[in-house]
């Protein structure tokens, strides 16, 4: 629901508002007033409006974040566990392991190092990081299908292996790694912010609440609002995010 | 169960493995080796040649001969890596591109602030997480436990860097009680630069903690031996210690490493915001300079770290609770 509204909002507002994302309207730095709720920034440009402008931008790339390691950990998490050749199972199982060892933020920031800032950088750097996550999951779980009962069978129907994992084992663990998928998006969702905040990310002048919020950091003592707008609207939006994480999890375990 | 027969057809190569913490330690040997290969090929995802983005396209011959020496990007990768694992068994992490001296020098000076703050922050979150845990373990149905649900899906949600410049904010600008950033000295003394910081932290770890201790209070609670002790009518303090707490700790301990992971991660955004000098400075820094080297000395560092407090939480936990490892 608050994510809904937060999406509409970020629809609607940009082009109801009367200001430009990257319009400049009044003197830089006016406190917040009725017809600028959340004041103006540095450049003067209406902070309530680019708030709303970056919900498009940041939850996107969350999305994205979270939809291709869930694709690529999940496969290569079923493949780990179903194969019959130890030397590649015991490579994939060390490799996750040691991706995993790694704070994700750090090796995300170490990712963005090589090969640049950027949208695009994010995406990739949140992909080659988590997939290891998903892919310990899956992992698990094709470990516990692979010995049920209901496989066998299919063995005995003379099913082969390839068909057995693609249309029995890995459907099996996609339901389990999706829904590890919401309650990750939260954390995805504040890495994109903090890797932009850490001048790490989405670059000014674009909106986006991590580079509006450290754009702001200077003004804490003078201008406080020019990162209690964004700041705001990240966190309803991460806390809308989890809570229907919340919501799947309690419905799952009945 | 059946695993004991598979043990004896593995033969003499597998015996050393039956101890169990021989076995951690086996394990956590080839995570680090893992760990290690990872940090080393980061470098090599360089869409381009990193020299020439270092240097820029007007470098002379000898000057990207030389930086691609300094960067140990001489030869085939084998060789690379051998050159890559030949200096770190020496202690050797390579030379930072910006700084000019040995990366293990700059990990070194920055990683005291760090320690001191996940020090201080694992504290506050330990002597909070606890009670709330028990408290919510014992009364799951009671006011309490739903407003802790609510606000830990709450105080997750929160971007650590907003939490931490509000803090600022209130703490430092307006009500005057926290310095406003930077750090002097060391701990006890430095305590009045490192509570804020670490409160900040500890806001987003406590909700993770208290709610796999009460998980875990929860399945003790149906252990035979805490009705015993019921019945037997042990109270108080005993009764928490070493009928709900102790038995709740293995899984609480096996989460130590990922809480270390969130808290390796947050120091980084804290240390900014805190203007702290610790690694996670060091780290941004470093990225925002291009700084290979530097950049991956941290990751391997903050990877290794982690793999190390993971194994001493697993050798822990098989001694603190004899049903695991068996």
């Amino acid at each position: 629901m608050i994510i809904l509204l937060i999406l509409v909002l970020g629809l609607v507002i940009p082009q109801l508002s009367p200001y430009g994302a990257y319009a400049r309207v009044a003197p830089a730095l006016t406190p917040p007033s009725p017809s600028h709720p959340f004041g103006l920034d540095n450049l003067g440009r209406d902070i309530f409006t680019r708030s709303f402008a970056a919900t498009h931008l940041d939850i996107a790339v969350a999305v994205v974040g979270v939809f291709i390691p869930l694709l690529i950990g999940t496969v290569v998490g079923a493949l780990a566990a179903t194969t019959d050749l130890r030397a590649v199972r015991g490579v994939i199982g060390l490799l996750i392991d040691g991706i995993n060892a790694f704070p994700f933020l750090i090796l995300a920031l170490g990712v963005i190092a090589v090969i640049g800032t950027g949208a695009l950088s994010v995406i990739i750097a949140i992909a080659v990081t988590s997939w290891a996550r998903y892919a310990k999951l899956a992992r698990t779980r094709a470990a516990v299908l692979r010995d049920l009962d209901f496989v066998s069978a299919l063995k005995l129907l003379g099913y082969g292996r390839t068909r057995i994992t693609v249309r029995h084992i890995l459907p099996n663990c996609f339901s389990e790694t999706a829904a590890y998928g919401v309650s990750d998006f939260t954390l995805v969702i504040l890495t994109v912010a903090a890797l932009s905040f850490l001048g790490a990310g989405v670059k000014p002048p674009t909106p986006e609440w991590g580079s509006m919020m450290a754009d702001g950091r200077i003004y804490l003592q003078s201008a406080p609002w020019l990162l209690v707008g964004p700041g705001i609207v990240l966190t309803i939006t991460a806390f809308g995010v989890s809570l229907i994480g919340e919501a799947l999890k309690e419905r799952q375990s009945g | 169960m059946t695993q004991v027969p598979a043990e004896r057809v593995a033969g003499p190569l597998r015996s050393a493995t039956r101890s169990p913490i021989l076995r951690i330690l086996g394990r956590s040997f080839l995570v680090a080796v893992a760990v290690m290969l990872v940090a080393f090929s980061l470098m090599r995802l360089s869409p381009g040649d990193p020299v020439v983005v270092l240097l820029g396209d007007q470098a002379t011959e000898e000057n990207i001969a030389h930086m691609r020496e300094q960067l140990g990007l001489n030869g085939s990768y084998p060789e690379q890596l051998i050159t890559y694992v030949s200096g770190l068994v020496k202690g050797d992490m390579g030379e930072s591109v910006v700084f000019g001296v040995p990366v293990t020098t700059l990990i070194a000076q920055a990683m005291p602030v760090t320690l001191q703050l996940m020090l201080v922050s694992i504290l506050l979150t330990v002597f909070a997480a606890v009670p709330i845990a028990v408290y919510v373990a014992l009364h799951p149905h009671g006011r309490i436990a739903s407003l802790f649900l609510i606000g830990s899906s709450f105080s997750v949600s929160m971007p650590n860097f907003f939490v931490g410049l509000l803090a600022l904010l209130v703490a430092a600008v307006w009500l005057k009680i926290a310095p406003v950033a930077g750090i002097v000295g060391n701990l006890p003394e430095a305590i009045q630069y490192l509570w804020l910081p670490s409160l900040v932290i500890c806001l987003a770890l406590v909700p993770i903690l208290a709610r796999v201790l009460a998980a875990s209070i929860t399945n003790t609670l149906r252990e035979e031996f805490v009705e015993v002790a019921i019945v037997r009518g042990v109270r108080g303090r005993t009764f928490a210690w070493r009928y709900l707490i102790r038995p709740s700790i293995a899984p609480t301990l096996s989460l130590l490493s990922y809480i270390i992971g969130s808290l390796f991660a947050s120091a980084v955004v804290i240390e900014l915001v805190f203007n702290l000098p610790g690694t996670g400075t060091l780290l941004v820094g470093a990225v925002a300079g291009r700084d290979y080297p530097l950049v991956q000395g941290i990751v391997l560092f903050s990877g290794v770290f982690v793999v190390l407090v993971g194994t001493i939480a697993d050798i822990v936990t098989v001694r603190i609770d004899p049903r695991v490892g068996r």
